[in-house]
């Protein structure tokens, strides 16, 4: 069984999950501080990072964009929870966010903590008492474990099974790997490097499903947010209240009504998502507006969708082009509104529909489902959690090189070292080991002995 | 009548001499008994030392100061590397031994040295101190008493050969069985179980027809165990390889119901890794053939050993399935094939030194310990006498780790998982395999072998010498560039290897698969004279640094888990959280480390952090007093 290692920093959401408030990103470990303070661009370019004092300012992603704005505070080592330098971020509460800054956090040299590793280090450091450590082992009693792993058991059962899978398939390429190295002598006739290769790439598309089932296993787990945007009166309040089923948005007529950000928790098609409605994007001299407008350009940004209103009375103008253009195409929906006055010419490629009378709403819903990988097409929903994800992903990296070295059918024994670490990715999921399961499928496939 | 030793080594197998080496290294008064002085270090099985991961274990016996390599290089009629088309960490050495020879060799050493006292005797029981073992008592009266005894009982306690349903004690064919002393070890509580292992009809080479069988020839160089023999040729003997065929199989499934293996009449645990012929013939009915290696048993004998058709089959089956196979159309049978069963030790109920858990001052060693092959039990006797000794010297234990030694591995597999089958090494069980290369044996272990006082310091200077030899040179070579210039261009396209484009270390040329050290030559104005065995660590260590790296990286993850070491005295069965299958296992293995707590199987992460806690608290109430 791998054994988590202190000298890693290790990085994990430390409030409780779901959407809330307030969420508390933690990092604890000998990098904890260059990895945080790489993520971190205060708002006064002066701050120091004092220890122990919140310092406001924005959180960025791997490629240095912010993500959100947070509150930063640094503990050192004699002064932390686990004894190690700790760095925590205080951020607004959602599940998406939380993610995007644990990923910058992995992208920066963390890994995600085990579950009770913080404590773990904690009292390994000597920084939890008698009566803390006890409650711990109080937390980790039998009994509860016992109820945790059954509870366990039953939720990723489906994934247990796939894994199991996987490892089976690892097991065979590593046993032709093993047999080739252990067995040089024996009449087992020549490995085939392609039949090696053939298991890697079949085990490789069962990850790639795992892999591009996460968004919709996120996705139903903890909710997507998809963003409406578009020019002001493009009809973004009606279509919120169309798809929200209530009134929610003030509409009106009146170009720019909506200023601040107005959300409706909503499911569609079986998945929730936080829908939010942004202020019309225009150029404006009007100083509150103003701020509307840059405040919807950062949630755009910040979406895992944006549905982009074409006003079809006006039909697509050079500032739809503008705003469109500074859009990720491939999280991006452009909807033609307003269908039931002016339908859409030949060439508009996108859906049609009425916010207003509700026409062609339906499709946009497949559509939005689509999209955020929610639908059946978008593979099994069984990776839940960004540690999961995290390993699954490991074990692709590693099933990659494999497959590079396997192909000369000269490094089977790096080969064999590549598909090790993928099975401990594996592993580190399912919790066993490997070794005694190749062994077993050497000599169940092959008659060898001296 | 009393005699006293330091050390008792009883049996004197490959197990026995290595431990009794090491006691005489140690400076110790070793006493050496055996059921028979003229098989010393004898091989029951097939007449080959080495092969994958065993020629691993030879070499690390040798650069720690041992007899084995020394002995097989100095008796061997052939000798192979495998595996020369692979990497480096996969490749091996293999010899072919004159197998009497071996032993005589064996035994003039043990002769030589002053410190081991040879006896031919059959220790029947041990002699107690309380729950210390103090030696043993032969059969013959003597009492050799021992501050330490190492057990290296081979096949021999209550060993039972089985030739078709007739059955006969025996620890090996021509050899009486140890039985009083396996009933008085039962007597003192300790769960023997019970193994099986077979071998081999012998032939007689006059009646083999060579012209039909395809030759084997050693390497045109041959390659050394011990890294102290110089380079020197030796003239070779072949081996030969053969084939059964549908009508030997034929022949094995009609003798089945005289099988001692398939009637049930066999109880022991055979092993999947050694299988017998009727075994092979039934587990993969689809394989039409099976390979037989036909193997010399020495220079002046013309005995042959083929490999592969080991059985138990009655005597007129073995006679007929063996004429069956090409080549051996007229052969006559010398010695008849035979299955063994014999008491063994579930390797779990001993401390990592070898130590008995139950019994102090006993250590147990070799195949007794359930496992198979010489090379295996020779690492064993090394460990176990390493640590008996340092137990008389008031020397702390020594335990390789997984990351330091195959033998490493093998001492923690057996301790941790205990066998319920003969235990083989495989270099696919050492996690860190890259690291552990036959190679580099010397580098990994000498240094502490030398600060054991195992081998001379002048031998630890050599090996400390050579490694910084090969750090230099490697800095050497990253720090020495070539820039794409003509000269450079041309000369990487007349080796049909890829132009640079920027300034280039030496280091990452010599990365490519195409280029050699040797062919870097006239890029390398400044290039020392360096001995080949520096030139073959650089070119290894040079290519696989990437993944030497990594897998360096690994193991200091392994070595902070070793770093938290585990009390003997943990009430596992009263600690809150732990289930009583895993306390059980916990307190059966007793791990020393949390690391190998978590090795043991079935050991979940949560009762690895049960045992944190329980340790907090002890440290918090101890501080407290």
């Amino acid at each position: 069984m791998p054994l988590p290692t202190q000298r890693d920093t290790i990085a994990a959401l430390s409030s409780a999950r779901g959407p809330a408030g307030v969420a508390l990103v933690r990092l604890s470990g000998p990098e904890a501080l260059e990895i945080g303070r790489r993520l971190f661009r205060p708002q006064k370019a002066t701050d120091e990072l004092a220890p122990r004092t919140m310092i406001l300012g924005h959180l960025l992603d791997a490629a240095g964009e912010p993500l959100d704005q947070v509150l930063f505070v640094y503990f050192p080592p004699t002064g932390s929870y686990t004894g190690e330098a700790v760095v925590e971020f205080h951020l607004h509460g959602g599940p998406v966010i939380v993610e995007a800054a644990l990923d910058a956090m992995l992208a920066g040299g963390a890994r995600i903590a085990e579950p009770g590793e913080f404590t773990r280090r904690a009292f390994l450091s000597g920084r939890l008492d008698l009566s803390q450590a006890e409650a711990v082992a109080e937390l980790i009693h039998a009994k509860s474990l016992v109820a945790a792993r059954a509870a366990h058991r039953r939720l990723t059962g489906a994934l247990s099974d796939k894994v199991d899978r996987l490892r089976d398939l690892l097991a065979e390429a590593l046993a032709l790997c093993e047999a080739d190295i252990d067995f040089p002598d024996q009449d087992l006739g020549a490995i085939d490097p392609a039949e090696i290769v053939g298991l890697i790439d079949r085990a490789d598309e069962v990850v790639a499903a795992l892999i591009a089932g996460h968004a919709r296993a996120r996705a139903l787990a903890q909710g997507a947010v998809v963003a409406l945007a578009g020019r002001p009166n493009a009809g973004k309040s009606s279509l919120l209240n169309r798809l929200a089923g209530a009134r929610r948005a003030l509409v009106h007529e009146t170009a720019g009504t909506t200023r601040d950000l107005i959300e409706a928790e909503v499911v569609l098609a079986g998945v929730p998502v936080r829908l939010i409605d942004t202020a019309g994007l225009r150029h404006t001299e009007h100083e509150i507006e103003r701020q509307g407008v840059d405040l919807a350009r950062e949630t755009i940004a910040g979406a895992d969708l944006a549905v982009y209103l074409i006003d079809g009375t006006n039909g697509r103008c050079a500032d739809d082009d503008e705003h469109l253009a500074a859009l990720d195409p491939v999280r991006t929906i452009v909807v033609w509104n307003k269908a039931d006055v002016s339908a859409p010419g030949e060439d508009f490629p996108g859906p049609a529909l009425s916010a207003k009378t509700g026409a062609g709403v339906e499709a946009l819903v497949a559509r939005i489902v689509e999209m955020l990988g929610a639908g059946e097409a978008g593979g099994e929903a069984l990776l839940a959690s960004v540690r999961q994800r995290e390993l699954i992903q490991r074990a692709a990296a590693r099933l990659q090189a494999a497959r590079a070295v396997a192909g000369n059918g000269r490094d089977f024994e790096l080969a064999a070292f590549e598909l090790r670490e993928a099975a401990d990715a594996l592993a580190a999921i399912v919790g066993e080991t490997t070794t005694d399961q190749v062994l077993d499928a050497i000599f169940s496939r092959f008659c060898v002995g001296k | 009548m009393e005699e006293h030793y330091d050390l008792l080594v009883i049996g004197a197998g490959h197990a026995g001499v290595e431990a009794a080496f090491v006691g005489a290294r140690l400076g110790l008064q070793v006493c050496l008994v055996t059921l028979a002085v003229e098989a010393i270090a004898r091989m029951s099985c097939n007449p080959a030392i080495g092969g994958m991961a065993k020629g691993h274990l030879v070499r690390e016996i040798d650069a720690m100061g041992g007899v084995m390599g020394k002995v097989a290089d100095a008796t061997g009629i052939q000798f192979r590397r495998l595996g020369t088309k692979k990497g480096a960490a996969v490749r091996s050495r293999r010899c072919q031994s004159d197998m009497d020879n071996y032993s005589r060799v064996m035994r003039a050493l043990v002769e030589q040295e002053p410190l081991i006292h040879l006896r031919q005797d059959r220790i029947d029981r041990l002699v107690l101190d309380g729950q210390r073992v103090a030696g043993g008592q032969g059969f013959s009266g003597r009492v050799y008493r021992a501050r330490a005894t190492i057990l290296t009982a081979g096949t021999f306690l209550r060993g039972l050969l089985h030739i078709g349903m007739t059955h006969f004690a025996g620890g090996r064919l021509g050899d009486v069985p140890a039985n009083t002393l396996s009933e008085h070890l039962l007597e003192l509580g300790l769960p023997l179980g019970r193994l099986k292992t077979g071998t081999c009809p012998r032939l007689d080479g006059n009646t083999i027809d060579y012209a039909a069988l395809e030759a084997q020839p050693g390497d045109e160089h041959p390659s050394f165990f011990s890294f102290e023999t110089p380079p020197h040729a030796v003239e070779q003997v072949p081996c030969h390889i053969t084939y059964t065929n549908e009508r030997t199989h034929e022949i094995i499934r009609s003798g089945l119901d005289e099988s001692p293996l398939f009637s049930g009449k066999i109880q022991g645990v055979g092993t999947r890794y050694c299988p017998s012929i009727e075994d092979k013939v039934m587990r993969f009915p689809e394989k039409l053939s099976h390979q037989i290696f036909v193997e010399p048993e020495g220079r002046h004998t013309t005995e042959v050993y083929p490999n592969g058709i080991s059985t138990s089959l009655p005597f007129a089956v073995q006679l007929a399935y063996v004429r069956s196979i090409p080549g051996f159309e007229r052969a006559e049978i010398v010695r008849p094939g035979y299955a063994v069963e014999y008491d063994y030790l579930d390797p779990v109920h001993l401390y990592p030194t070898l130590e008995v858990k139950a019994l102090e001052n006993l250590f147990f060693a070799g195949q007794v310990n359930g496992t198979s092959g010489y090379e295996e039990a020779a690492a064993q006797g090394m460990v176990a006498a390493i640590n008996a000794c340092h137990k008389i010297l008031d020397r702390p234990p020594i335990i390789l780790a997984r990351d330091q030694a195959m033998i490493g591995v093998l001492v923690d597999d057996l301790v941790t998982k205990g066998a319920d089958e003969p235990y083989r090494m495989f270099t696919s069980r050492a996690e860190y395999r890259l690291l552990l290369r036959e190679d580099n044996a010397d580098l990994r272990l000498t240094p502490l072998a030398a600060e054991l006082g195992l081998i001379s310091p002048e031998r630890g200077a050599t090996v400390a010498a050579k490694k910084v030899a090969i750090e230099n040179e490697l800095q050497r070579l990253t720090e020495t560039f070539v820039r794409p210039v003509a000269g450079v261009l041309d000369w990487l396209q007349s080796r049909g290897s890829a132009p640079i484009v920027n300034k280039t270390s030496l280091a990452e040329l010599l990365r490519r698969h195409e280029l050699d050290y040797a062919d870097l030559a006239p890029l390398d104005e400044h290039r020392p004279t360096l001995d080949a065995e520096i030139v073959e660590q650089v070119e290894i260590q040079n290519t696989y640094s990437g993944y030497l790296d990594r897998q360096a990286d690994q193991a200091r993850r392994l070595r902070e888990a070793e770093a938290v070491e585990l009390p003997p005295d943990i009430p596992y069965r009263e600690l809150p959280g732990l289930s009583n299958e895993l306390a059980g296992k916990l307190a059966a293995v007793q791990p020393r480390t949390l690391g190998q707590a978590g090795r043991i199987p079935g050991i979940t992460p949560a009762a690895l952090q049960v045992l944190m806690v329980h340790l907090h608290r002890r440290r918090a109430e101890n501080d407290a007093k």
